[in-house]
């Protein structure tokens, strides 16, 4: 906690002193803060204590500019987070790159950036730039944010294709190993921890002192993402407002765990559909704005035992904002997620829907206050990392429940 | 003399009457006297980052006011979804968030020593340390 409040004063003085900086030495500084607080009626949702309400939820960060060249440009960005008891503010690079433009219509990017995903990937992590909160967890979920930041290199411009039309691009090869800390790591774990803890069990019943109950056999888990390639295309249209997107992301994830008892195993994660995103945005006279996103994709497991299905997910949402000249902003949105379309299945485990109404006001320049509601169906995004009891359409624990968020941001 | 010209020739390639409350100012040396307002959007929007005779474009805004909201509207976006915008190329990297001033004054005073510069002004302030040119 120390910490944290050493990196806050650092930051704000930081950020009371950008404008000499940046006349002095022309290196931009910016950051912001955020706390949050949010109240599941349920379950715990996110974060560890979600169900009683929690302000464990914030993020620290802050990022430096600089213009080399009139063609280069260098940045970086340090973010500290938090989210129950992911992140616990420890300070990370989240994106660092060197961006040099080689003409008008290409440009190459080399170092840590954010995939081309959707239309809001790249400011997932400042929700500052959004009328929500959280971006819509069923194209955008938690678990995702590891995976969706590369290190390698970008190709990115923008092509006129006539007058009024123009054409957004990004082709991107890297790789990123997952962070032993995220929660996706964490959820890998647990769920290998539970199918090597039934393992051993099974094939220790006829050993003497057997079967053996051990509860997490993992003694070390590496989760690796490599190869990936990554594309996406904005058609900004004639028509003022509306852009169309396609983006897709092919990655190879393999994971290598030490198990007790049964040794090292070695998991393919083989993704036979890619993530493939849909979008399309259309802002009406710069007030309204309707956006509708849809994420597909396919993954088989291979182990030495063979290539079994492991999840085909199919998830979209529709969002309506309204923002008013009085500062006010007003959003209602339609998310929903399907985890695995394989069967058919329509079990409460297998999918989310979330009915939500958003507010966000800038109380002053630099601070900016969210509030926001949700209807939730459906337990499909729940972490049983999270929850000790998980709600399946057997157990009648309830499908439905209700979510509230509410969050403050200063930035400089 | 020189300044009634090329206000008159703004108003004469604008088609609504808010416009005619600004003007587009570059330092002196500047070597266009006309922008196409396609560049105009495309400079604000963060897709064009250098002059085509050289250099980097340095972008200005004014805070806030009546002449923002014009500005603003000539490139089709409200003062807050332009903030918004300017917001995201700072926290993704993609770009330095234009110097922004609390008046015209202060703008013209920036223009006047950076050859690069581009801004807007309310077209009754005095103009003479710095070159008007027109949105074609």
């Amino acid at each position: 906690m120390k910490s944290l409040l050493a990196l806050v004063c650092g930051l704000i003085l930081i950020g009371q002193s950008q404008s000499i900086q940046a006349s002095e030495t022309e290196i931009d500084v910016h950051g912001y803060l955020s706390r949050g607080y949010m109240k599941s009626s349920k379950y715990n949702y996110l974060a560890e204590g979600s169900k009683n309400g929690t302000t464990k939820w914030g993020e620290v960060a802050v990022n430096f500019g600089y213009q080399a060249h009139d063609r280069l440009r260098i940045g970086f960005q340090i973010l500290a987070r938090e989210l129950g008891t992911d992140g616990r503010y420890k300070p990370e690079l989240d994106w660092g790159f060197l961006d040099y433009e080689v003409n008008d219509w290409l440009s190459i990017k080399y170092g840590r950036f954010f995939a081309a995903w959707g239309f809001h990937n790249d400011g997932r992590d400042a929700d500052v730039l959004r009328n929500s909160i959280l971006l819509p967890q069923s194209v955008y979920t938690e678990d995702n944010r590891s995976i969706a930041l590369l290190k390698g290199f970008q190709l990115h411009g923008t092509i006129d294709l006539d007058e009024n039309n123009s054409l957004d691009y990004q082709y991107a090869q890297g790789n990123n190993d997952i962070n032993s800390a995220s929660s996706l790591n964490r959820d890998i774990r647990n769920t290998l921890n539970a199918q090597y803890s039934a393992a051993i069990f099974g094939a220790t019943a006829g050993v003497p002192g057997g079967p053996f109950n051990i509860a997490n056999p993992i003694t070390s888990l590496d989760v690796n993402m490599n190869k990936v390639v990554n594309w996406g295309v904005v058609w900004n249209t004639q028509l003022e407002g509306l852009r169309i997107g396609y983006s897709t992301f092919e990655p190879d994830i393999d994971i290598n765990a030490k198990v007790q008892v049964i040794g090292n195993q070695y998991t393919f994660y083989d993704f036979t559909e890619p993530f493939k995103i849909v979008s399309l945005e259309y802002v009406l006279d710069d007030f309204w704005t309707y956006t509708y996103e849809h994420l597909s994709y396919a993954v088989d497991t291979v182990t030495a035992k063979g290539r079994k299905p492991f999840l085909k997910v199919q998830s979209y949402y529709h969002q309506v904002t309204y923002m008013t000249e009085s500062n006010y902003e007003f959003g209602l949105i339609r998310s929903v997620g399907y985890n695995d379309t394989y069967t058919g299945k329509k079990a409460i485990d297998l999918y989310t829907k979330d009915l939500g109404f958003t507010v966000r006001t800038d109380i002053q320049d630099n601070v900016t206050l969210k509030l926001e509601y949700h209807k939730m169906s459906g337990t499909g995004e729940l972490r049983p990392l999270l929850n000790s009891t998980l709600p399946t359409s057997a157990n009648n624990l309830g499908k439905n429940w209700d979510m509230f968020m509410a969050k403050v941001t200063y930035k400089f | 003399m020189k300044n009634l010209k090329y206000i008159i020739l703004t108003l004469s390639l604008l088609t609504t009457s808010y416009h005619a409350e600004l003007v587009l100012i570059v330092h002196k040396d500047f070597p266009m006297d006309k922008i196409s307002k396609k560049s105009l959007k495309k400079i604000y929007r963060n897709k064009m980052k250098k002059w085509k005779h050289g250099g980097s474009i340095v972008r200005s805004f004014l805070k806030k006011g009546k002449t923002h909201k014009v500005f603003c509207k000539v490139l089709k976006k409200s003062p807050s979804k332009l903030d918004r915008f300017w917001l995201k190329q700072v926290f993704t990297g993609k770009g330095a968030a234009p110097e922004s001033f609390s008046n015209g004054r202060e703008m013209i005073a920036f223009i006047a020593e950076n050859k690069n510069a581009l801004g807007y002004v309310d077209s009754s302030i005095d103009t003479s340390n710095v070159k008007i040119i027109s949105l074609k």
